[in-house]
């Protein structure tokens, strides 16, 4: 049963993918039934989750590095399709789609970590802190692919270049806006990650800071955002720059996400 | 037997001059298409004129053509044997593709344009008014506002700017979505600025500053737009606030150059700002283009977008057609059924007749069973008629119907009258 929805979760994303390409293509009536075909396999994506949590008498799915990715994938498109709603483009879905499934074909290969403990996740504070943290993480992926998506529209400016994809991509305004949008959203849920995680340290090793990679590695992070947003909402710098800055941000939370798993963490084992 | 006809001039066949002669104005329309009632044969009639065409849309008997090109002769005040020359005459089915193609766009100077279905719809709304359209002509009509609107639902003709100023626009709402908070500052006060002006005003654009070295025609071409007029030694003050600066004058030599931008890209902190250069010889510094976050076209690139949407257009054309070649065949079916209906009528017409004199003449056999024998009547009528109705709506489809058509008319139409008709075979049968 679990194999089998896996495999519609990816057959839908796959067939969302194939339907952005052909309205990146020149057929732009079917940006829509590729958005329908996103958020039915989101809908799969979410009862997956649910019925592999169900299986492994946990809250989140989080155990192996595999499930890890695939909890990842669910919460980049829940803030695409949920959080973003109002604000989505549909050019998105060219780029988003493929790193959904870059992330969740490899998964069900990667089997190792362990589960957490049950008992984790009796805190309320530990709940509070792995969800913030996979949705802050998911909100600054969708802001890096709007800063590559700003760039891409910004040198087709400048190059004069004109073709159909050209034609689809968002104004650059709009995708600044979309950027900060995601920024903001990630910060404020990456503060209450940092903070829930604190708290759920205090109670179970005694202090509010473990100092180990990853939480190093995330106050660091917190703080480059922290200064991006600062950058904006000064209009210190804005366009192309910016784009950049938060496309470097980006590598430091796929380290902080990803690179700090293989080295010496504590607490954060298998995450 | 009436039949459609189309008789015009266009772009395509006539210069400018003799168009502009022949344009007839949508004030004049009423008047126009009132005269061409005199004309005994000419059932009904349009007018459509626009800067690239004219053209005279009719249905009519084989006569009215003629007098129709003696009265557009005399409308417009030359002989017949100066007018034939210059105009194109279409008929029957080729009425129909090209009316479709003229809706779609495909006719006209810059393939695609929308301007022409308005243009259409108007012409038909005046036709109307005017009682000088029926149901063929109104069919048709509408059929190619129809095809029209599809053209440019379902495919992409009529996609990607296509005159300097929409591209212009057109690429400022790439850099800065909506333009309602975006600052324009407009150098030059030529016809080009002036289309400049009316595109950004259509795409919302807040505020236009207008400047020129002679203040009068940038006091002139603002007041024409509500936009605000600047004299010509600030230019460079209004363009510090500027996120969109076009130029178009005649000076010869570069009005802004890289050195006085490069710094005012870091007080702007590198907001974006869009130069468009329609000026010859150039008035921006080309070397601008290597600044971030400032996008420069001058006509070169503009021209070569132009011509890049003109391509893309063109490669819809296909799609078009098959649209129309739809469209032309649901109504030429339309027409052929309506053909249909009479010989149908009068097949049945004689069916009934005959059925009748029998009824009469056996009335005594069936008495007190009328109710009964009706029904058995309406029953074999129906059967009788139903596969060959079948086969006629299917052969309209197919665009056979008129073959059929042909052989019923040959086979049923008699002048003499069916009862004696019957009354013949009788006779015939007690004879043997």
């Amino acid at each position: 049963m679990i194999r089998i929805l896996f495999g519609f979760v990816i057959l839908f994303y796959s067939a969302a993918f194939l339907i952005y390409g052909a309205a990146c293509g020149g057929r732009p009536s079917r940006w829509l039934k590729a958005g329908v075909f996103l958020e039915l396999g989101f809908l799969i994506h979410t009862f997956f989750i649910f019925v592999e949590a169900s299986a492994a008498h946990t809250l989140v799915p989080i155990g192996t590095f595999g499930e890890v990715l695939i909890f990842f994938a669910w919460s980049v498109a829940f803030v695409y399709v949920v959080l973003l709603r109002r604000v989505r483009q549909d050019m998105f879905g060219v780029i988003l789609i493929p790193f959904l499934l870059l992330l969740l074909v490899p998964a069900p290969f990667m089997t190792h970590g362990h589960s957490l403990p049950a008992s984790y996740f009796d805190d309320h504070h530990f709940l509070i802190h792995i969800l913030s943290a996979f949705f802050a993480y998911a909100s600054f992926t969708l802001s890096a692919v709007a800063a590559i998506l700003y760039l891409t529209q910004a040198h087709a400016l400048k190059s004069k270049q004109i073709s159909n994809f050209y034609k689809q991509l968002p104004p650059l305004k709009e995708l600044e806006r979309f950027v900060f949008y995601t920024v903001a959203w990630g910060f404020v849920l990456l503060l209450i990650a940092i903070a829930g995680g604190a708290f759920w340290s205090k109670r179970m090793v005694g202090t509010y800071l473990v100092a180990e990679p990853k939480t190093i590695a995330s106050l660091l992070t917190f703080g480059v955002y922290g200064f991006v947003l600062y950058l904006h909402s000064a209009s210190i710098a804005s366009g192309k720059r910016m784009a950049r800055v938060v496309i470097f941000a980006f590598m430091l939370v796929l380290f902080t996400f990803v690179g700090t798993s293989f080295l010496n963490n504590q607490l954060h084992v298998g995450i | 037997m009436t039949e459609f006809f189309c008789i015009g001039i266009s772009h395509q066949t006539c210069p400018v001059e003799l168009r502009e002669k022949l344009a007839i104005s949508e004030k004049k329309l009423p008047q126009v298409l009132g005269d061409f009632k005199v004309l005994d044969g000419l059932r009904e009639c349009l007018v459509l004129s626009t800067c690239n065409r004219v053209e005279f849309y009719g249905r009519g008997d084989a006569a009215t053509i003629a007098e129709m090109d003696q009265h557009i002769a005399n409308y417009y005040g030359i002989a017949v044997g100066d007018w034939k020359p210059v105009r194109y005459l279409l008929r029957g089915q080729a009425v129909f593709s090209h009316l479709f193609r003229v809706s779609c766009g495909l006719e006209s100077m810059v393939v695609g344009e929308n301007e022409i279905h308005g243009q259409l719809k108007r012409a038909f709304h005046a036709a109307w008014e005017a009682d000088a359209i029926d149901s063929f002509l109104y069919q048709l009509v509408e059929r190619a506002l129809r095809v029209g609107k599809k053209a440019r639902t379902e495919t992409h003709i009529s996609r990607g700017a296509v005159s300097v100023a929409s591209v212009a626009a057109h690429l400022a709402e790439k850099i800065f979505g909506k333009l309602t908070g975006e600052e324009v500052l407009i150098i030059g006060t030529g016809e080009m600025s002036e289309r400049m002006v009316e595109h950004l005003m259509k795409t919302g654009a807040g505020k236009i500053t207008v400047t020129s070295r002679s203040y009068e025609r940038a006091l002139g071409l603002a007041q024409k737009f509500g936009a605000i007029p600047l004299h010509y030694n600030e230019w460079m003050r209004a363009l510090r606030a500027s996120d969109i600066v076009i130029t178009s004058t005649s000076a010869p030599h570069l009005l802004i150059r890289y050195d006085d931008i490069k710094p005012l890209m870091q007080e702007r902190r590198n907001q974006p700002l869009f130069f468009i250069d329609i000026s010859v010889p150039r008035n921006v510094d080309p070397r601008l283009q290597s600044l971030d976050d400032v996008y420069l076209y001058d006509i070169d690139d503009l021209q070569s977008v132009i011509s890049s949407n003109v391509r893309e257009r063109k490669k819809e054309i296909e799609k078009c057609e098959t649209l129309i070649e739809q469209e032309i065949l649901q109504f030429s079916s339309w027409i052929e059924q309506l053909q249909m209906k009479p010989v149908i009528q009068h097949m049945q017409q004689l069916f009934d007749e005959a059925a009748e004199y029998e009824l009469k003449r056996f009335q005594h056999v069936f008495q007190g069973k009328d109710a009964e024998v009706r029904d058995i009547f309406t029953r074999i009528r129906k059967k009788m008629f139903h596969k060959p109705m079948s086969k006629l709506r299917h052969a309209s489809k197919e665009g056979t119907l008129f073959r059929y058509l042909q052989v019923i008319r040959e086979l049923f139409t008699d002048d003499t009258h069916p009862a004696s008709e019957v009354k013949a075979v009788r006779s015939e049968e007690n004879e043997s």
